[in-house]
């Protein structure tokens, strides 16, 4: 259990049977009044987000959420398979449950898979991926602009805006959380 | 802490104690290791060591110099509250505490306009009634406000009622203050500070009643509030008797019940007519320099240290 005391941005919490995460917290006491706590939170499984109050003091459960470090294996059909490098249990999600990762998927990547109940219910990517380029116009050599750009399709089928000098088969390093370019990999 | 707040605070100090002098208060520190904590409903002590507290406002040693013919008194130092951690409250914080003889609380806050303006440079204040500013912003009668309207008064406004409100251990108080910190105060005193009076007899806590309503106020400046201010009561079994029904409140939410400081008590009949209020220094720097987190005033944050 978790007091209100111990509420942070970050902590998962289990309210109304769903587990959540706070992305707010605001402790509101009247000089000398009655003191609580206004939370906005965030449901771990479909993303919505919900205000609450409650009175400090107050305890509530942990969410029973386990962040496990896991392996990309393939894909197969709608299903993500991902493997735990230790124990060699496997897992599988859902292109909806990964939500815009699956874009930077690559095999063998390392992932952290979040486990409500044991039970997988999505992924995070690393913050930057090494990807190769498999499809795009040719490039103006020498045109060393970055504000100019065009579409290069990605070896796992995401599509990025590039710089005009980046060639067909180059390899480029992305931002998976804004998804844009950073720099080409030598 | 930036530089900027180190000498804003210092500069603060400075003024204050300028300020104080001009006006012939004397400047006290009263012991901060103390044999009984002050008995609030809501406010919970930090015990320190076997049977002694930190003051959660130094109101009762200062009271006891009051009665002892001190004269009006000021003091700036830490007070303590447990638990109180977020953008506004520290668990160690610093109080503006003074006591003006010979006034009312309206001749206080004559005083706290004069001092928010000669010392901060603010604009003068306005005084706000709280059943006026109640009635209308949200249409409620504060001074007798049954659950349904509560109930109302929030659902009308799309916002959730919290069950814990609901129950037959809150009061009308808790009501109020959750509805007034909820959609009253943060639009309070936007373009200068208000001191908001005339509050419920049930809302006295240390100040007497006059003409039916508690002769107290609270200063707020920009949706923060800054202090409460009261017109000290001298009765002291009327004081015990308000003791005892914090008390009876706090073990009714399942705290602790703390003894009676019966020096205090002692005190009261030889309190001179006096009013006296607390002021949070912090909160004061946090307007004065445009922040928005107490973080940003205090040298050393609760979880740096």
């Amino acid at each position: 259990m978790y007091s209100t005391n111990e509420f942070r941005k970050g902590l998962r919490i289990e309210v109304d049977g769903n587990p959540y995460i706070i992305v707010e917290n605001q402790f509101v006491k009247p000089g000398k009044g009655q003191a609580f706590n206004r939370v906005r939170i965030k449901n771990l499984l479909n993303g919505n987000t919900i205000e609450r109050t409650m009175k400090s003091g107050e305890k509530v459960p942990k969410a029973d959420i386990v962040d496990k470090e896991m392996q990309y294996l393939y894909l197969d059909g709608d299903k993500y398979h991902f493997m735990d490098t230790q124990t060699y249990e496997q897992i599988e999600l859902t292109k909806d449950q990964l939500g815009d990762n699956w874009a930077w998927l690559k095999e063998q990547m390392m992932c952290q898979v979040m486990l409500y109940r044991g039970v997988a219910v999505s992924v995070e990517v690393p913050n930057f991926v090494e990807l190769e380029i498999t499809y795009c116009e040719p490039g103006i050599k020498g045109d060393t602009a970055t504000n100019t750009t065009k579409p290069a399709d990605m070896e796992t089928g995401a599509q990025v805006q590039v710089p005009l000098f980046v060639t067909q088969g180059e390899k480029i390093k992305i931002d998976t959380r804004t998804g844009q370019y950073v720099e080409r990999v030598m | 802490m930036p530089s900027r707040a180190l000498k804003a605070r210092a500069d603060l100090l400075t003024r204050l104690r300028h300020f104080f002098a001009q006006r012939g208060l004397t400047e006290v520190s009263t012991p901060l290791l103390c044999s009984y904590p002050n008995l609030e409903a809501h406010i919970d002590p930090v015990p320190a060591g076997s049977n002694r507290w930190l003051p959660s406002s130094p109101e009762y040693a200062m009271k006891r110099l009051l009665a002892a013919g001190s004269g009006s008194i000021y003091q700036i130092c830490p007070a303590f509250r447990l638990g109180e951690l977020g953008a506004k409250h520290q668990p160690e914080f610093t109080l503006l505490e003074f006591y003006l003889v010979a006034q009312d609380h309206w001749g206080l806050m004559d005083f706290v306009d004069q001092l928010l303006q000669e010392v901060l440079g603010w604009p003068a204040a306005q005084r706000i009634d709280y059943a006026e500013v109640f009635r209308d912003t949200l249409g409620i009668n504060a001074l007798a406000l049954e659950m349904d309207a509560f109930a109302k008064a929030l659902k009308s406004r799309q916002m959730a009622v919290p069950e814990f409100l609901m129950t037959a251990n809150t009061t009308q108080t808790d009501r109020l203050d959750y509805l007034f910190s909820t959609l009253i105060e943060p639009d309070l005193g936007t373009d200068r500070p208000v001191l908001l009076t005339g509050y419920p007899p049930f809302m006295a806590a240390l100040a007497r009643i006059d003409q039916g309503r508690a002769a107290r106020f609270e200063v707020f400046y920009r949706g923060l509030e800054l202090g409460n201010g009261f017109w000290e009561l001298k009765d002291p079994a009327e004081q015990r008797a308000r003791f005892e029904e914090a008390n009876r409140q706090r073990v009714a939410a399942g705290k602790s019940a703390y003894g009676v400081d019966e020096r205090f008590l002692a005190c009261l009949d030889q309190l001179p007519d006096c009013a006296g209020i607390a002021l949070g220094l912090d909160r004061l720097l946090m307007l004065w320099l445009g922040v928005d987190s107490i973080d940003q005033v205090l040298t050393l944050p609760w979880d740096q240290i």
